[in-house]
This record gives structure tokens, C-alpha cells and sequence, in this order.
């Protein structure tokens, strides 16, 4: 089970998956 | 096509700035990746937040890639151009180093860590070494792979290894890793034991295959597993040394707490239990670390893991 978000937003999803709100995976996508 | 890619670099300790990068060629024994997804993991706090000592800036982190080859270096002979493939945090072996020589190239004293010594897949191009390649099988989407690379491997083959069928298995944390713990578990044949904190992960815990939920914030979970007849394993996926600690006493006599994730405080452990039940702790990297073609990749397509 993933969350996905486009490369240009990798701070947020990283400050999503340190403060544990990912559901579950966060994944940097590139296109 | 663009001579140049973008890439997220972490120039300093906290700070991301994208950036448009020449495309390198690569060198003897490795491939270039156009990047189709990368997971974004705990231990890319290594790079973001400098824990990892001697860390040098600019980098890109990402150790959880999935992407095309689009041109092999000089030397390879086991990848072609299109294939798609996969890039964890094991970047490559030196190959001469003590553990090396044992072959337990997963301990490699001067590994490639990919994020970490060399840039990772926060970025549309990757260098990697072909050495370390997963080919990543049809019907897996990219994105769905990605988080495979690392968390998945690593559940997988820490409950491979330390538990066999019928064993109870508590999987401690349902998150980024426990959530595919829960599931390996499960259709590992384990008696599945999903320990979370507080009462919101118990449906989801269910839905992902666990028999029993213990929230720990709510009674002890050690003495919850012992009502339960006490795990054979706990794999510890949580970052919080504290918790994994506490667990300990909830395992059978020679039991085996497994932890997987890493946290900064440390993890306290209680003599009388490990001792006088034979108990141990234990770290578990995945030992059986990516390769040509690896089966546990297609064991989880076939396993429905989510």
C-alpha cells in the first residue's frame, strides 16, 4: 500500500513518512 | 533526448533543492537508470539529516528504485538496455574485504550505499552498479516495486529466516514496514500477531492478515503476547529502541526478537528474561540480498502482498 507523489515533492513526502503519516509507502514518482 | 535530468539533492543537513544535472555515462560494470520511482524510507534520514558520519553534500537520496536501463557501461554482460530493474540500499560489494571473502557480501566492510555514498534515485537518472541489479519481474508496477527493494526485502527475509510455518509471530509496528510484515506473515503460515499503538491500526492490522492485535499503548504488550503463549519471534519494525526493548519477555523460551528498524535511542535490554529463558535479540539485514533475478520478488507478486 503506497501514497505516490511526483519528485518535485519529495521534502513533503518525506516529512510525511518521518512524522509517520504515510499510508504506508511513500513513493517519489517521475513522470 | 535532454542532455540533462533533474535530480533533489540534499545540499545541507535538512535542505532539498532541486536541481537539472548533466548526464553522466556510465563506467566500467555499471548501468545508467531512467528512474521510474523511488521509495522513500526511514533510513534516508542518514543523508537528509547527516546521521550517517562523513557524509558529503551535495547528494541525492533513495534507496528504493525502480527504473529502465538506458545504457550499460563497458563489462556488462548480464543486463541490456530496457530492462527494468530494481536498486536497494546494498550498492555493491568490494568484493576483497573479510566478510567478502566469507562471502557474507551483505556485511561488506566498504559497501555502496546507495543514497548515502553515491547518489540515489530522488532523481529521473541513476548510476548503479550492475552488480546490484534486481530484475523486476511483469505485471509489478513500478511504484508498487519500489518499496519492495528494501522494506519489502527485508521484512521478507527477516521472517524467512527466524520463523517457520505454525510458529507465532508478533510483528511489532504496523507502518511502512510492519504492514508488509503483517502480510508476509500471514501467508508465511505464521500465527500472526500485529502489535500497534493505540486503537486505530486494529482494522487495518485484521484487513492485512493478522489473527490477533495488541495495542500496546492500551495494556502491556509483552504480558499480552505471554496470555497468548508467547511469540516464537518478534520482528521489531518500529524506530523506537524503547519499544522493541519492552518486548523482549513477550517471546517463548529461546525465542527470537528480530529488530529491523532502526532507532536513535537505544534498546534497553532486561538480563533476567534473556538469560534464564535463552532468549535473544537480534539484527537482520537481508542477508539474501537483491540479485539477477530474485525469487522473493516474484514470491510476492505471487503472494498478493499489498
Amino acid at each position: 500500500m503506497i501514497e505516490t507523489l511526483p519528485l518535485v515533492k519529495a521534502e513533503e513526502a518525506y516529512k510525511r513518512m518521518m512524522g509517520g503519516n504515510a499510508r504506508f509507502r511513500m513513493v517519489l514518482t517521475m513522470t | 533526448m535532454r542532455n540533462t535530468y533533474r535530480a533533489m539533492e540534499v545540499t545541507s543537513p535538512g535542505v532539498f533543492s532541486l536541481v537539472e544535472r548533466k548526464i553522466a555515462v556510465p563506467s566500467a560494470g555499471q548501468v545508467r537508470i531512467r528512474v521510474e520511482a523511488c521509495g522513500v524510507c526511514h533510513s534516508d534520514a542518514a543523508t537528509v539529516e547527516a546521521q550517517f558520519p562523513n557524509l558529503s553534500y551535495p547528494r541525492v537520496p533513495g534507496h528504493e528504485v525502480i527504473g529502465r536501463i538506458e545504457e550499460v557501461g563497458p563489462g556488462v554482460t548480464a543486463w541490456k538496455v530496457g530492462h527494468r530493474v530494481g536498486v536497494g540500499f546494498f550498492g555493491g560489494e568490494d568484493g576483497t574485504c573479510e566478510a567478502c571473502r566469507r562471502g557474507e557480501t551483505a556485511y561488506c566492510a566498504n559497501a555502496i550505499m546507495t543514497g548515502i555514498t553515491t547518489d540515489g534515485g530522488y532523481a529521473e537518472v541513476m548510476i548503479a552498479e550492475a552488480r546490484a541489479l534486481a530484475l523486476i519481474p511483469d505485471g509489478l508496477k513500478s511504484e508498487d516495486a519500489a518499496p519492495l527493494v528494501c522494506a519489502g526485502i527485508t521484512t521478507f527475509n527477516a521472517l524467512r529466516n527466524a520463523a517457520r510455518a505454525g510458529d507465532t509471530v508478533a510483528i511489532q509496528g504496523v507502518g511502512g514496514l510492519g504492514h508488509l510484515g503483517v502480510q508476509f506473515a500471514r501467508k508465511m503460515g505464521l500465527r500472526t500477531v500485529a502489535i500497534g499503538g493505540g486503537p486505530d491500526k486494529e482494522h487495518l492490522a485484521q484487513k492485512l492478515g493478522a489473527h490477533v492485535y495488541i495495542d500496546a499503548k492500551a495494556q502491556d504488550a509483552a504480558a499480552a503476547l505471554q496470555k497468548l503463549g508467547g511469540a516464537d519471534v518478534i520482528l521489531a519494525t518500529a524506530p523506537s529502541g524503547a519499544a522493541i526493548g519492552s518486548l523482549l519477555p513477550g517471546l517463548k523460551t529461546r525465542g527470537k526478537l528480530v529488530a529491523v528498524g532502526v532507532s536513535e535511542d537505544a534498546i534497553p535490554v532486561n538480563g533476567v528474561p534473556l538469560i534464564f529463558g535463552g532468549r535473544s535479540l537480534a539484527g537482520s539485514l537481508p542477508e539474501e540480498r537483491l540479485r539477477l533475478k530474485t525469487p522473493w520478488i516474484s514470491a510476492y507478486s505471487q503472494m498478493s502482498v499489498q
